[in-house]
């Protein structure tokens, strides 16, 4: 009878063993790549909305000092798949500053923004960023300019 | 086999070259259950260790892109085909083995409110916490899936996680009613002198047989004395001979590898006819008499609406509103409300005042209970119209992002042998043809809820101008919600 019960329960006597499933599933936001290496980014206008936003991106090392000559591809996705990513290249603006100046926001809702900054020593900064993206309904955006 | 039995009635997908072949194999689920496992297995992990990143996750992509868009073209142009490839019914095998499997599922539970009740919690999930946006909680949500099957059908007799519970199954079960394929007998008079019943009862070393062979022949063997069990029959107490349509059918194909007489196949049928049919269908009954039934059609024609206003910015501005009133900002809460509203309470209140107003019209003297279970399946193709619009249009969208997935995936197990990953993809077809897409598959299925309105009257009142005057408030009432649909679709997404 207990052999018969152990054997019907063994299955479940298992599922502790599925417990370290619940530790994983961080979603991986903020700086990845050289530690060294700050990159940071802002909207214009905030929050966004649909349509064209300038993206203001600052390059500099933690000691403060600005980096140039960097290539930054800049990646937008929806949080949800099915929607097309968006993607532009930042140009230089100044020591350290970069500017997106049309990144197209396509469609109203949560996005990520993946930047990846690249030295032309090789090293390499990337951070995420999640934005809401306003839609028409929303009136016009009430943020300022940054 | 005893002999293939003439085709009688469509053409019988057994037949086709190749495919034909594979599908009377009777490995042939077995191996597309293990296909979708393999596909569960890559939703699992990725959605688990992957990146949390949904468009660049397995567990993002391919249940909500690939999977919804795949299930809407399978019910467009053949039938339930993923409930005969559903991978959550291989562990349920296993359930069956190892746990008693022999408790009656109780009678106060055997409808369908239990299903809707699972559909609604599915699909209010799904928008309250964003699963879309979640690989991690598509994980598990596959997971959970995979043990509620198990101990389900681990403890009770037949598939009553299929017949009673499954929302997955459900979905497919009504929209497959406006499909062209059946798994159906090809002759009744070859029905009509079985005496074994495999096609129910299952093919047994002895067969249940009366007469010859038996130590009496005036009896059943019982169970006991039948030896081995050969294969399976239709667990969701589908009896081949008076099984009609594709309600509460798996096309899981156990009857037509139990068939002594090769005479149950796929067949192909006009799309749609079952709804407005109404013969005493095995397993089922009529559906005149199940308000359960219609109840869960209509639940599905609205929700198809509701989950895709869920994707528009109106649809924000309300859950702002209604935030604002409630003096809450829980999304559950919010979405809950609007769900409950735009689900049950709304369509309580058109339906009810549709099958009034058809009554009145059409002397029919029924209680609007009566007429609505009578015509509420007018309705599914409309609903279907509005899934496959909005899952095709998901689909067609962003379906290509699976290819820089499965690169991202490869190369994160350290094998990029597939390439590195590219993230510029665009959609499988000119942008400017999704919206008319859209509008062409919601407009078809308003032009079939028409037809099948008409048809239920015409059954119901006979043909002439009384027919016209009942089917006459459904018309109205599809039109109506075919119109709001269109206004959906013309407003800008929002996610």
């Amino acid at each position: 009878m207990i052999p018969r019960l152990l054997n019907r329960l063994t299955p479940f006597l298992l599922l502790p063993l599925a417990a370290p499933l619940f530790a994983s599933g961080c979603l991986g936001e903020g700086p990845e790549g050289d530690p060294s290496l700050v990159l940071e980014v802002g909207i214009s206008p905030t929050p966004p909305a649909v349509g064209p936003a300038r993206l203001i991106i600052s390059l500099h090392d933690t000691a403060g000092v600005a980096l140039s000559g960097a290539e930054i591809r800049v990646e937008g996705t929806m949080s949800q798949a099915g929607m097309i990513p968006v993607g532009d290249t930042a140009q230089m603006e100044g020591p350290g500053l970069y500017i997106v100046p049309s990144f197209n926001f396509t469609t109203a809702g949560d996005w990520i923004l993946t930047l990846t900054g690249t030295l032309p020593d090789g090293r390499v900064a990337r951070i995420r960023k999640r934005t809401n993206v306003v839609g028409a309904l929303h009136g016009p955006p009430g943020g300022n300019s940054e | 086999m005893r002999g293939a039995a003439p085709t009688q009635r469509g053409y019988d997908l057994l037949n086709a070259p190749i495919m034909g072949a594979f599908l009377r194999w009777q490995h042939a689920r077995s191996v597309l259950q293990l296909v979708l496992l393999a596909v569960s297995f890559l939703v699992i992990t990725d959605g688990l260790w992957g990146p949390q990143l949904a468009p660049r996750n397995m567990a993002g992509i391919l249940p909500w892109v690939h999977w919804r868009g795949f299930v809407a073209l399978a019910l467009l142009v053949a039938g339930n085909l993923f409930c005969m490839a559903c991978p959550f019914m291989l562990p349920r095998r296993l359930a069956k083995r190892i746990l008693p499997a022999d408790a009656h599922w109780p009678k106060a539970l055997r409808s369908k409110w239990l299903a809707i009740a699972t559909l609604f919690l599915f699909l209010w999930a799904y928008e309250a916490f964003d699963l879309w946006a979640s690989p991690w909680l598509t994980a598990w949500l596959a997971l959970a899936y995979f043990a509620a099957a198990f101990v389900v059908d681990g403890f009770f007799k037949g598939a009553p996680f299929c017949k009673y519970l499954c929302p997955i199954g459900h979905f497919h079960f009504v929209n497959s009613m406006a499909s062209p394929l059946e798994v159906a007998v090809r002759d009744p008079d070859v029905c009509a002198t079985c005496r074994t019943r495999e096609c129910i009862m299952g093919a047994w070393e002895k067969p249940r047989a009366l007469g010859e062979g038996a130590s009496d022949p005036t009896k059943a063997l019982r169970t006991h004395q039948r030896g081995k069990l050969l294969q399976n029959g239709c667990e969701l107490w589908l009896y081949q001979e008076t099984k009609f349509g594709n309600m509460d059918c798996t096309f899981c194909m156990e009857c037509i590898h139990a068939c002594p007489y090769d005479n149950v196949g796929i067949l192909t049928r006009p799309p749609a006819r079952e709804l407005w049919e109404d013969p005493r269908r095995a397993g089922v009954g009529r559906l005149s008499q199940r308000p359960d039934v219609a109840a869960l059609a209509l639940f599905l024609t609205f929700a198809a609406f509701i989950n895709a206003f869920g994707m528009v910015t109106p649809f924000r501005a309300l859950e702002g509103w209604l935030g604002a009133v409630l003096g809450t900002n829980s999304a559950p809460v919010v979405v809950g409300v609007l769900f409950l509203a735009g689900m049950f309470l709304i369509p309580a209140v058109l339906v009810g005042a549709t099958a009034r107003l058809s009554a009145l019209l059409s002397a029919s003297g029924r209680t609007v209970v009566e007429e609505a279970t009578r015509y509420a399946y007018a309705l599914v193709p409309l609903g279907f119209g509005m899934w496959v619009a909005h899952y095709l249009y998901l689909f067609l969208m962003g379906g290509l992002a699976i290819i820089p997935a499965t690169q991202e995936y490869m190369a994160d197990l350290g094998l990029p042998l597939l390439g590195s990953a590219t993230w510029t993809q665009g959609p499988m077809v000119p942008d400017q043809c999704l919206f008319p897409l859209e509008v062409f598959f919601l407009e078809l299925g308003l032009l079939a809820s028409l037809v099948v309105a008409f048809r239920i009257a015409q059954r119901e009142l006979g043909p002439g101008r009384r027919a016209l005057r009942g089917a006459l408030p459904w018309g109205a009432l599809a039109i109506i919600i075919s119109a709001l649909g269109i206004w959906v679709l013309l407003q800008p997404m929002e996610m």
